[in-house]
C-alpha cells in the first residue's frame, strides 16, 4: 500500500509519519469523532452528506475543529487530487476524517483537537466475493449504547461493545458480520453498516432512534423510491430477518452487500436477492461505475 | 522532572517521547484496557487488587498478551527503580493499558501493544483544598453503560459518554465532579470514582452492578468494618444523596474527598463530614502516611517551584 499523503494538524505528511500521542483523548477516551466517504473512478460521493454529518457528531460532543465545513470539504477533496497518481493500483479510496478532542485530564481542559484527513483503499478484497455469494449475519448478545449513555447517530470511536460484538460473531461463524440489538430487542445496526431485509416485497429497515444515519442507508432510501419499492423503517426483531425473503447490508465501500444467512439460518433461498440485484445497478448508473465488476476486478 | 520519564513498551523501556502510536491500532477506536495506582510512602498500594482487575478486563475483552500477572508486578518495580529522580518527590504513578493492535477487524488483531506509564513524581497538591472545600458534584443526563452494552466492571477506554459528562458538569458547576446514573435512575459512579454517602450514620454505596469494583472503594468498605461504621451496597438514587447527611468520593490517589454540594444543594452542613475525617484518619494509619498531610506537602512543594 501506497504511504499516502495525508492532511494531519494543517499540514500534508506521509501517513506513516502520522502518530498519536498516547495522552490524546481520543486515545485515553475513545473521546473522537470520524466520517468516511468513498470515491468512484476518483470522484468522491455524498461529500457533503459525510461533511454534514462530521459537523452533527462534533456538534454534539462539543469539539471545535477550527476548520469550516467548506475548508473540510476542501481537504477532502484535496487529499484524494494529491494521491491521484497512485489511484491506479487499488481503484478507488476510502477517505477518512477523524477528529480528537486533543491531550486533556479532563474533557473540559483538553485541546487543541486532533485533526486528520486520510485515504484508505476501498479494499475491494474483503467484500468482493459476496455480491454472488452474498455474507452471513449473526445477532450478537452485546447491545448497542443506548442513546442516553451515547447516541448511536455519533460516529465515534469509543467502540469498544463493537469490539466484542465481532469476536462473539467471529465465535459462531468465523467470517460472519455482527448485527446489534437496542436494550428491547430491535435490530439496530452493524458494526460498519446498516441492515436490510425484506418481506413481501417492502423493505424494511430500523429507524434512526438508536442508529447511525448511514450515508449509503440514505441513497437505499432514495433509490427505493426511484425505483419504486416500497420502504419502511421500523422497529424490527431477529424473527423477522430469520423469516425474510431477503436481506442486505449498506455501508460505504459496497454500497449494497447481499446477506444470506443469519444465526446460521437460510435467508429466502439462500442466494442473493432480487432486490439488492435491483439497487445495486441503479447505484451503479447513478455514480457511472460498474460497482460489482469493477470490486471483483480489484479482488483479482 | 529533569529528564524524561521511561514507559515499558511492549517488552522494553523507552523515553515516553518514543511511545507512539499508530492510529491504525485498533486502541484508537477506545479498543483498550488500563488501570491505575500509585504509591504512597514509596510502597505501592495495592498493587494485587489493582493486576487482578486489570486481567479481569483483559480477560474480559479477550486480549491476550505475554506478559503474567507476576511479570507486571515486576514490570512496576522496575518502573520505580528506572524512573528514581532526585527531583521527583518519592512518590510513583502507574498506568498500565493494553492496545488490541493493528487491524481491520478486531478478530484480525492479534499483536496488542503492551505500555506501562510511569509518572516519578505523583503529586496530590491539587486534592489538597478539596480535603477542606469538598468537591460539587453534579448528577448528568449522561448515562453509564448498561452491563449489556459494555460492563461498567470493565476499566477501558471507549469513554466518550464521560467526555459528555465532564462537559455537562461543567456546565453547571465549572469545578463539577459528574455522577452518572443507570437506566432505572439509580447513582452509578462518577468519571473516576465511586460515589458514598452517610444517612443516620450508615454508609452507602451503589452495588457493583453498573460500576467500577474501585479498589478504594473496597478499602473504604473494609476501614468502615474496622472502625465499626455500618455500611451498605445497595441501589441509591438522587434523593438520598440530596439528602444525605454527609457524602464523599473514593478514588486511587486522593483516597477520599468529602463531597459538599449536589446539584446547587448542600450536602448536610456544607462542610465535610466527621465519617470522612475518620475515614481519612484510618487510610493514614494503613498506609503510613496521611492523605491530607501528602496533599499539602506537594502544593507547598509545587507553589515554592512555580
Amino acid at each position: 500500500m501506497a504511504d499516502y499523503t495525508t492532511y494531519f494538524n494543517g499540514e500534508w505528511i506521509p501517513y506513516s509519519e502520522v502518530k498519536i500521542d498516547p495522552n490524546d483523548r481520543g486515545f485515553i477516551g475513545g473521546d473522537v469523532v470520524f466520517d468516511v466517504a468513498r470515491t468512484f473512478d476518483g470522484k468522491s460521493f455524498r461529500m457533503k452528506e459525510h461533511v454534514d454529518r462530521l459537523y452533527r457528531s462534533l456538534a454534539y460532543v462539543r469539539i471545535d475543529c477550527g476548520l469550516s465545513k467548506q475548508e473540510m470539504t476542501d481537504i477532502s477533496e484535496e487529499v484524494v487530487v494529491r494521491n491521484e497518481n497512485v489511484r491506479g493500483e487499488v481503484g478507488d479510496y476510502s477517505i477518512w476524517q477523524f477528529v480528537t478532542r486533543g491531550p486533556g485530564a479532563r474533557a473540559r481542559d483538553a485541546g487543541p483537537p486532533t485533526v486528520c484527513v486520510k485515504l484508505m483503499p476501498v479494499g475491494f478484497s474483503g467484500f468482493a466475493h459476496y455480491y454472488d455469494e452474498g455474507c452471513h449475519g449473526v445477532i450478537v448478545r452485546t447491545r448497542s449504547y443506548p442513546a442516553q449513555s451515547l447516541d448511536p447517530k455519533v460516529k465515534h470511536w469509543s467502540r469498544m461493545n463493537f469490539a466484542l460484538a465481532d469476536l462473539e460473531t467471529s465465535d459462531v461463524d468465523p467470517e460472519a458480520y455482527p448485527i446489534l440489538t437496542d436494550l428491547d430487542g430491535n435490530l439496530t445496526e452493524g458494526t460498519t453498516n446498516n441492515v436490510f431485509l425484506v418481506t413481501g416485497g417492502v423493505i424494511r429497515t430500523a429507524p434512526d432512534n438508536d442508529i447511525l444515519q448511514g450515508v449509503s442507508r440514505g441513497m437505499v432510501l432514495d433509490l427505493a423510491a426511484q425505483l419504486n419499492i416500497p420502504l419502511v423503517e421500523e422497529e424490527i426483531q431477529p424473527y423477522d430477518l430469520y423469516t425474510a425473503d431477503e436481506a442486505f447490508f449498506s455501508s460505504t465501500g459496497p454500497c449494497v452487500q447481499p446477506m444470506t444467512k443469519a444465526d446460521n439460518r437460510q435467508i429466502g433461498d439462500g442466494k442473493p436477492g432480487p432486490i439488492s440485484k435491483q439497487l445495486l445497478a441503479a447505484w451503479s448508473e447513478a455514480v457511472g461505475v460498474d460497482i460489482v465488476g469493477q470490486a471483483q476486478r480489484y479482488a483479482g | 522532572m529533569a529528564r524524561e520519564p521511561l514507559w515499558y513498551f511492549n517488552g522494553d523501556w523507552v523515553p515516553m517521547s518514543r511511545v507512539l502510536i499508530s492510529p491504525d491500532d485498533r486502541g484508537f477506536n477506545g479498543d483498550t484496557v488500563f488501570d491505575s495506582f500509585r504509591t504512597f510512602g514509596g510502597e505501592i498500594f495495592r498493587l494485587d487488587e489493582h493486576i487482578n482487575r486489570l486481567y479481569r478486563s483483559l480477560k474480559y475483552m479477550q486480549f491476550e498478551i505475554a506478559e503474567t500477572p507476576e511479570r507486571m508486578k515486576q514490570i512496576c518495580q522496575e518502573g520505580m527503580r528506572l524512573n528514581s529522580d532526585a527531583s521527583g518527590n518519592g512518590e510513583f504513578g502507574f498506568y498500565p493499558m493494553v492496545t488490541r493492535g493493528p487491524g481491520g477487524r478486531t478478530r484480525d488483531a492479534h499483536s496488542p501493544n503492551v505500555i506501562v506509564k510511569v509518572n516519578g513524581n505523583a503529586s496530590n497538591g491539587r486534592f489538597a483544598p478539596l480535603y477542606e472545600t469538598g468537591v460539587h458534584g453534579v448528577i448528568v443526563r449522561t448515562k453509564s453503560y448498561p452491563a449489556g452494552s459494555l460492563d461498567p466492571k470493565v476499566k477501558h477506554h471507549s469513554r466518550n459518554n464521560f467526555a459528555l459528562a465532564d462537559l455537562e458538569a461543567a456546565a453547571v458547576d465549572p469545578e463539577g465532579y459528574p455522577i452518572l446514573t443507570d437506566y432505572d435512575g439509580c447513582l452509578t459512579e462518577g468519571i473516576s470514582y465511586n460515589v458514598f454517602l452517610v444517612t443516620d450514620g450508615v454508609v452507602r454505596t451503589p452495588t457493583d452492578r453498573h460500576i467500577l469494583q474501585g479498589v478504594t472503594r473496597g478499602v473504604v468498605l473494609e476501614l468502615a468494618e474496622r472502625l465499626g461504621i455500618p455500611s451498605r451496597e445497595e441501589d441509591l438514587q438522587p434523593y438520598d444523596l440530596y439528602t444525605a447527611d454527609e457524602a464523599f468520593i473514593a478514588s486511587t490517589s486522593p483516597c477520599v474527598v468529602p463531597m459538599t454540594s449536589v446539584d446547587r444543594r448542600a450536602v448536610g452542613d456544607g462542610r465535610p463530614g466527621p465519617v470522612v475525617q475518620q475515614l481519612l484518619a484510618g487510610f493514614g494509619e494503613m498506609l503510613g502516611v496521611d492523605p491530607v498531610d501528602l496533599a499539602r506537602r506537594d502544593a507547598a512543594r509545587e507553589s515554592a517551584e512555580s
